[in-house]
């Protein structure tokens, strides 16, 4: 243990990057003249280099014994006496029931009546539409490059001024991901919405009728860095109007973000809700879900291993409403390097009777 | 308590190697920065030591010895076998030497003994990260490629983990120096 000196965050940046290998050869050079010159730097990386070496050996060992351990006998054979045990066990048990259902002998009776006739209750079952962006899907909302993306539609009230080659969108099928670049736009106060970014899909077209539970997820890979209220998420709505959306939204501080869900009634943003923080190059997954009549917005940063549950005031609007549709959206009101935001593995399920 | 005089030419050799081997594995594993690459220059830097133990000058500390032989092997490693890895300069590899051998070798097993405490504190989501990336020893662009993340993603929970490991251990051992 020393009394360790400040070592800045731009150092302890380039040793995680050397030790992991993601250095490039300038940052490696700095980091030898740094470590060259400087013995506390250099007494910092033997310690933290210690705990690297340290730490492969501690998860090679945990993972051996996990090994080890999986390979034994799930079940080992009861010795006899143990069956003896067992089965003396069992005729006590059958002993003290037969007591106990004479002493409240009509409720056990009306207990095995009851469950002899069970009522039928099949639980909803999912309908899910899973767009993963690694094949086309013809018909639909078509990329830069006729590419079709898998929306089918977008929120209605947004977007009538993009092309129908939508050059903010663009299909990376080998990856498995659809950019979306933000454009200056922004529901609140229906900002530019004639050239606003909202594709997705109707739930309608999984059976949806206004009632039923719904979720929706989707993966954001490499968040960028974006001006101030440059926002990205998912949403559900009727149009650009009457909308819950949620996300991160990009702060005053430069390279941070905030998590968020806010309502848009009637044009303008409410009972907005706040939590957590996010920075560029953190990787996402965000769920909107709607459980027994209630909202829920989660925000797992898959990067800093957080998870954020955020909720707010019920966006009744929404109740009852057979035309919601839902998607991905990406605004930059304030910006003028407009980035592209990466979405990967889009689902929304709906959870229908099993009798229609 | 055991007089050297008496011992033989194998176990003093094996008494010291079993003394420092921690410091030497981690200078190593620092210049070639892969588990099995490390293992393999540990076996031929011992293989050298033992060759040479009869000119060891038992006046100067054997970690110090141990280590310039090691910074020799790995460096001949590194330029035979994994020429396109980045590596230290050789005024570097020299100053880590001394670097490494002043780690006091109670700070040393008093490190590895809390990791594991420190670890089992880590979210399932981490455990899982670290035997992705320790385990398989894959590098940040293949297991973000597997994991369908980006590669600075990775490398980010990566950074977030071992400085949250790294300031556990930190503080375990100021605790217990304080008691």
């Amino acid at each position: 243990m020393t009394d360790e000196p400040t070592i800045s965050d731009h150092v302890r940046e380039l040793v995680d990057a050397y030790l992991d290998g993601t250095i490039d050869t300038t940052k490696l050079e700095e980091l030898d003249s740094v470590l060259r010159v400087n013995d506390a730097v250099r007494a910092f990386f033997a310690r933290y280099a210690l705990t690297h070496t340290d730490l492969a050996m501690e998860i090679a060992s945990r993972t051996a014994t996990e090994r080890a351990l999986a390979r034994l006998p799930v079940q080992v054979a009861p010795r006899s006496s143990d069956r003896i045990r067992s089965s003396r066990s069992v005729r006590l048990l059958f002993a003290a029931s037969l007591l106990l259902g004479i002493t409240i002998g009509g409720g056990v009776v009306g207990l095995f009546a009851a469950q002899s006739h069970p009522k039928p209750q099949l639980a909803p079952a999912p309908r899910t539409i899973a767009l993963d962006f690694r094949e086309k899907h013809p018909g639909t909302l078509a990329d830069q490059a006729g590419a079709s993306t898998g929306f089918t539609h977008r929120l209605p009230g947004t977007g009538s001024a993009l092309a129908q080659y939508d050059t903010n969108l663009r299909l990376i099928p080998e990856a498995g991901r659809l950019e979306v670049t933000a454009t200056t736009s922004d529901l609140n106060t229906r900002f530019q919405l004639e050239q606003a970014e909202f594709p997705g899909i109707r739930l309608s077209d999984l059976g949806f009728t206004g009632v039923e539970d719904f979720e929706v997820t989707v993966k954001v890979v490499d968040v960028p860095a974006m001006a101030f209220v440059g926002q990205f998420g998912i949403y559900a709505g009727v149009s650009g109007d009457w909308v819950v959306r949620g996300g991160l939204v990009s702060q005053r501080e430069s390279e941070s973000y905030r998590q968020f869900v806010v309502n848009t009634r009637d044009g303008r943003d409410k009972d907005a809700f706040f939590i957590g923080l996010g920075a560029p190059g953190d990787d996402l997954e965000i769920r909107l879900s709607r459980k027994g009549g209630r909202f829920s917005m989660a925000v797992e940063n898959r990067t800093s291993g957080a998870t954020s549950s955020l909720t707010n005031r019920h966006p009744e609007f929404l109740d009852g409403r057979a035309d919601i549709v839902v998607g991905v959206f990406a605004c930059d009101p304030r910006g003028k390097d407009h980035k592209a935001v990466r979405f990967a593995d889009f689902r929304a399920t709906v959870w229908v009777p099993q009798d229609r | 308590m055991r007089d050297p005089e008496t011992l033989d030419r194998r176990t003093r050799f094996s008494d010291l190697l079993l003394q420092h081997r921690g410091r030497l594995f981690a200078y190593i594993h620092a210049l070639v920065r892969n588990l099995a690459d490390t293992d393999d220059v540990f076996q031929q830097t011992a293989l050298a030591l033992w060759r040479r133990f009869d000119t060891y000058d038992t006046s100067r500390p054997f970690l110090n010895w141990s280590m310039g032989v090691a910074r020799y092997e790995a460096a001949t490693w590194l330029r035979t076998r994994a020429r396109d890895r980045l590596r230290f300069s050789d005024e570097l590899t020299l100053l880590m030497l001394d670097a490494f051998a002043e780690l006091p070798v109670d700070e040393v097993s008093d490190r590895q003994a809390t990791l594991p405490g420190c670890v089992d504190k880590l979210t399932e989501q981490d455990r899982s990260l670290l035997t992705e990336c320790y385990q398989r020893e894959s590098d940040v662009a293949t297991v973000a490629a597997r994991l369908g993340r980006s590669a600075r993603s990775v490398h980010n929970s990566l950074k977030r983990i071992r400085r949250m490991l790294f300031d556990c251990i930190e503080r375990k051992i100021a605790h217990s120096i304080r008691e």
